[in-house]
């Protein structure tokens, strides 16, 4: 399916084609695509149904945009009745008995739900090859990783096997997915998605977000998605802005600030020439240049591999085999129950992060790695609190290379941990960002990352559609057999 | 050597609240197993806390009550350890930053006034409940408690005996209750303490090392706890040993302290602030508001009853125990116009005994504020004797009826007619003639034999008052 | 000094809560762990970690440790620490039993379970 969202919507509404149609047209293509491994669940049989009573309330008047539009959930937001495993053993049987608040809103809404996407352990990965599920492949390459924690959503975008999916971003796990795969992926404010249901890796910095085409896209997504939420504490009261209706106008008098730190060492220069040239287009398009500074932010990725495993040692406490999940065959005791447990319920990458986190708060120690890096996130908010006095939205690149090799990076945490550099810093300071696709460099997507003020997503949105129809990058197709 | 003790309580208070701190759970105790925890309580993967308004404006009524700084700005943290009845891995709590801070609460003991230094207290959950061997030899959980609110109280160490430690609980028993924060049941677990313990030579200024005891679960276990503990360092400081900071478990049984030393490895808390919810911040409105619905408080009370009432600082102090006690006193006093210190010594007496037998609340009482009231305008206006009334009260008790059908169905009116009260006189003397001599030939110390006979021929209802004088002038006639 | 270091490094059973162990400056902070950390914070985290695995994750958390430790770099003395996006006050709810889900269906998600409770090996106390 090589229709954005937007066209499907338009589609249905003139009768063009029905729900039922487009779901089947999914499910075979999911079908064709297996080996892309993008799905943990596929939920056909309720899939139809859902389609075939979205068709009903069409025909009936409903006028919903979202009405009968297929999608799919990654498999992080709790589902009743579909099972929900996080990619992880611990979870690989669950099934919880609630609606995740993002679930229910876009089942308000009357999108149709294909299924569960593939994801990186608890979302920790920048390259969806932690999950229990297997690691899944780019659509562009399947020799390479599509990016991660959001990888099976956006390999199933790219592929044509859903037109849109949710996704989640704690440290870049929509956008930097979004640009190995070549699609559009927008992390909302922190606050403006409610997290009630969605399984948390770290609670300050996770987001939930839409992953789709196109910008157009990701405005109808968003519009379904964010909301105030009376069960998550952290939910912002504001009213949503009408992301669609804010689609309309052009760029002229736009201030698009440059990070000058974002082309020091370490960024491909295929990718520098291409966010350069997006750049360029965005100026062409009405907008000013405006160099800016973002001098904290080589200090974001320390910061941040302190603050979420720290959350994240925390969080994932709960996977205990007590009350629900997998628990451990054989045990002496419940120590080792415990142990054996979460020995074998997690991954490598999880287990970690996990005693990353529990050492940096541990006795000795909190102070010389937790708060420190408490104030760094302090210093990190500042400067793009300075930078968008001189600006009204930032762009650079989303990540500093192209997708890699399969395996190229499983050894060295590190080097892995680098790929989201310049993602980083937008979940530290709770800003909006999204990623679009900017051009290829060898054959492989590049994305460029548009960065707002709190709450500015309807700017963002915007300027990212405003590109979009002057561009055709997020409209090519990957070479599928 | 002389030694000193030096005691510091935290007490954990389930707070009143219909749901659960962070949930829409209902907290009512004792129901089946795990039917009052739901997902947040059991939690489930991405479930997230919502703070109950109830909870806060109960800490800050609490932290007013105790002349306490309200802080603007508490942050809750997550207190980590791995524990079955621990559902989340953490439990919520309130560390460097609490919502009450710096409070005080006097105390009266025998006469001698002290001020104890409250130096926090703040909101955390509870957790649930383990119950060893409840199958086959495995331990089940029950998540029902998991999440109800509590608020810890934690006390400087200024108290220097047991019988201070156990004074200062039951203030602050009596002062949850009357704020109406805390229902103050202690075998339910609802009013908790732990106690840290330590002993110095008098005259000492820095602390020794200090044990903590847990599980002192009613004031006779506190006494009796922090007194064996104290006995117990005093005797390893004696013997040349060291003091060793750990957790004690009081065992009521064998009346002592024993170590707990699986609680003793490695706790490393972790604590950090709960990123699940932002810091809770207080307007002045709020707490304008809180202490705008304040009632009066125990101390107050008291001072009024001794100064309004006329009452003793003993009787004052035991009849506003309770806030419904107090409640009852005065709706007596009010009801039948009556002297304050009789109805004192009837609720004080007759009342709480009647009640301490029967082992039933006040509010269960079988005789009414009105219905006492009734009883004590009979012993005003003379138509029952003081002693009559005892009995007019036990048969109230028994059959829940008001004094005057009491009285009438009984007969028990007091015989105050003069000529009635001499004509029985008259014949109690006539009766015997031995002891009127013996009066009169100075022998006074039989009149109390002729008092007795007289109102035993009365069956009680004579007026003593008028024995006594018609006795004294015929005798002396 | 050598020694100093050692002392606060091993020091985990040594203090109780957070903070009583001075902080250790930056030059002093060792950048590797060891199999021994290891076991400590696998313990403390509850994991089931192997011996071969002890080793390989003593690699990789010292090269993790060495990324964190370049926050050393800024000084942040006087810096309020920002423990998440200060975008809204704590919000209240309303003191009133809205949800008390379905027991049974809550209690069918657990691996054991007997009249009503959760079972797990047998505690000590």
């Amino acid at each position: 399916m090589s229709e954005t969202l937007a066209e499907l919507v338009r589609g249905l509404a003139a009768g063009r084609f029905s729900s039922v149609e487009l779901v089947d047209a999914c499910l075979a293509a999911i079908g064709r695509h297996r080996d892309l491994n993008a799905f943990i669940t596929v939920d056909a049989g309720a899939a139809r149904a859902a389609a075939a009573d979205a068709d009903r309330l069409r025909a009936g008047g409903g006028q919903a945009p979202l009405l009968g539009v297929p999608f799919a959930h990654k498999d992080i937001f709790c589902t009743a009745g579909v099972r929900t495993t996080c990619g992880s053993r611990m979870l690989a049987d669950f099934v919880a008995p609630y609606d995740a608040t993002v679930v229910e809103k876009l089942r308000a809404q009357g999108a149709v739900m294909l299924g569960k996407t593939n994801m990186d352990e608890f979302a920790m990965g920048s390259s969806n090859e932690t999950s229990h599920f297997g690691a899944v492949r780019n659509p562009w390459d399947p020799a390479r990783v599509p990016g991660g924690s959001s990888g099976g959503s956006a390999a199933a975008v790219a592929a044509g096997l859903v037109p849109a999916a949710t996704g989640t971003d704690t440290g870049g796990s929509i956008r930097q997915p979004a640009a190995f795969c070549g699609i559009t992926g927008l992390k909302p404010s922190y606050g403006r998605v409610s997290r009630y249901g969605m399984i948390a890796f770290a609670s300050s910095l996770d987001q939930a977000g839409p992953m789709a085409r196109s910008a157009e896209d990701c405005a109808y997504l968003l519009a379904a998605m964010a909301g105030f939420d009376e069960r998550d504490s952290t939910s912002h009261a504001r009213p949503v802005d009408d992301y669609v209706g804010g689609l309309a106008g052009d760029l002229k008098g736009l201030r698009v600030g440059v990070v000058r730190e974002h082309f020091g060492a370490g960024l491909d220069a295929a990718i520098g020439a291409a966010t350069h040239a997006a750049l360029a287009e965005l100026e062409r398009l009405g907008a000013t240049l405006v160099d800016v500074s973002l001098p904290n932010s080589a200090m974001s990725l320390p910061c941040y591999y302190v603050l979420a495993p720290a959350e994240a040692s925390s969080n994932l406490a709960r996977y205990d085999g007590v009350r629900y999940g997998y628990r451990a065959r054989d045990y002496r005791d419940l120590e080792d129950m415990y142990k054996k447990t979460r020995g074998q319920g997690f991954g490598a990458e999880v287990k970690r992060r996990i005693m990353v986190g529990t050492y940096a708060l541990s006795a000795g120690y909190y102070d010389a790695y937790y708060l420190k890096a408490l104030k760094l996130r302090r210093l990190v908010a500042d400067d793009f609190a300075r930078a968008f006095a001189h600006c009204d939205v930032i762009a650079g690149p989303t990540a500093p290379t192209t997708a890699f090799a399969l395996g190229a990076k499983s050894d060295d945490p590190v080097s892995m941990y680098m790929n989201d550099i310049y993602t980083i810093p937008v979940n530290l300071a709770g800003l909006p960002a999204l990623s679009m696709p900017a051009g290829f460099v060898e054959g492989l997507p590049v994305g460029l990352q548009l960065t707002g003020s709190y709450m500015d997503e309807a700017r963002l949105l915007r300027v990212a559609h405003r590109y979009q129809q002057a561009t055709d990058w997020h409209r090519r197709l990957p070479p599928l057999s | 050597m002389e030694w000193e003790t030096v005691i510091g309580l935290e007490v954990h208070a389930q707070l009143s609240t219909r749901s659960k701190i962070f949930s829409g759970a209902p907290t009512a105790y004792g129901a089946p197993p795990n039917q009052q925890a739901n997902e947040i309580d059991i939690a489930l993967p991405g479930v997230l806390p919502v703070l109950n308004r109830e909870a806060v404006r109960m800490a800050v009524r609490f932290g007013l009550a105790v002349e306490a700084a309200i802080n603007h700005r508490s942050v809750f943290a997550r207190k980590n350890y791995f524990y079955p009845d621990l559902p989340k891995g953490y439990q919520i709590s309130q560390y460097e930053l609490p919502i009450v801070q710096n409070g005080r609460l006097q105390l009266d003991l025998d006469g001698e006034v002290c001020v104890i230094g409250i130096t926090r207290a703040h909101l955390e959950e509870d957790a649930g409940k383990s119950l060893h061997d409840a199958v086959d030899g495995m331990t089940g959980v029950d998540l029902n408690r998991a999440g109800t609110p509590l608020l810890e109280i934690v006390s400087e160490p200024d108290m220097r005996s047991a019988a201070q430690a156990v004074t200062y609980l039951k203030a602050l028993h009596t002062l949850v209750r009357y704020l109406e924060i805390c229902d103050g049941n202690m075998q339910e677990g609802s009013f908790r303490c732990d106690a840290n313990v330590s002993v110095r030579p008098r005259g000492e200024a820095r602390f020794g090392t200090r044990t903590e005891l847990k599980n002192i679960n009613s004031f006779r276990f506190v006494e009796r706890a922090i007194e064996y503990e104290a006995r117990r360092q005093i005797a390893v400081l004696e013997g040349g040993g060291s003091i060793r900071q750990e957790t004690r478990l009081y065992d009521a049984d064998r009346d002592e302290t024993r170590s707990m030393r699986s609680k003793e490895e490695a706790n490393d808390y972790r604590y950090f602030p709960d990123p699940d919810l932002p810091p809770l911040i207080l307007t002045p409105d709020f707490v304008a508001a809180v202490q705008a619905d304040m009632p009066e408080l125990p101390s107050a009370k008291r001072e009024r009853f001794c100064a309004d009432y006329g009452l003793s600082r003993y009787d004052a102090t035991l009849l506003t125990a309770t806030r419904e006690l107090a409640a009852y006193y005065e709706s007596v006093v009010a009801d039948g116009a009556l002297d304050p210190k009789l109805v004192a010594n009837w609720v004080a007496g007759e009342l709480l005994a009647h009640l301490n037998s029967a082992g039933l609340e006040l509010a269960a009482s079988r005789v009414s504020a009105s219905h006492l009231a009734g009883l004590l305008r009979r012993i005003r206006d003379n138509t029952i004797s003081g002693k009559i009334a005892k009995e007019v009260f036990e048969a109230m008790w028994t059959e829940g009826a008001d004094a005057d059908s009491v009285i009438a169905a009984r007969g028990l009116t007091q015989i105050t007619d003069d000529s009635a009260i001499e004509s029985i006189v008259d014949e109690v003397m006539a009766a015997h003639p031995k002891q009127v001599a013996q009066y009169r030939s100075g022998e006074e110390k039989v009149f109390g034999f002729f008092v007795g006979q007289v109102m035993k021929a009365s069956r009680g209802k004579a007026n003593p008052a008028k024995v006594n004088d018609i006795l004294k002038r015929k005798l002396s006639a | 000094m050598a020694l100093t270091v050692a002392i606060a490094f091993h020091g985990f059973n040594q203090s109780p809560k957070y903070g009583s162990v001075r902080p250790i400056s930056a030059e002093q902070r060792p950048a590797a762990l060891n199999q021994k950390d290891i076991e400590k914070i696998a313990h403390l985290a509850r994991l089931e970690v192997s011996g071969q695995e002890c080793a390989a994750y003593a690699a990789d958390l010292s090269r993790i440790l060495g990324l964190i430790e370049q926050m050393n770099a800024i000084a942040t003395d006087h810096v309020a620490p920002m423990a998440q996006p200060e975008t809204t006050p704590l919000r209240f709810r309303d003191d009133a039993v809205t949800q008390n889900g379905d027991p049974e269906r809550l209690l069918a998600l657990a691996p054991a379970s007997a009249h009503g409770l959760y079972l797990v090996p047998r505690v000590i106390e």
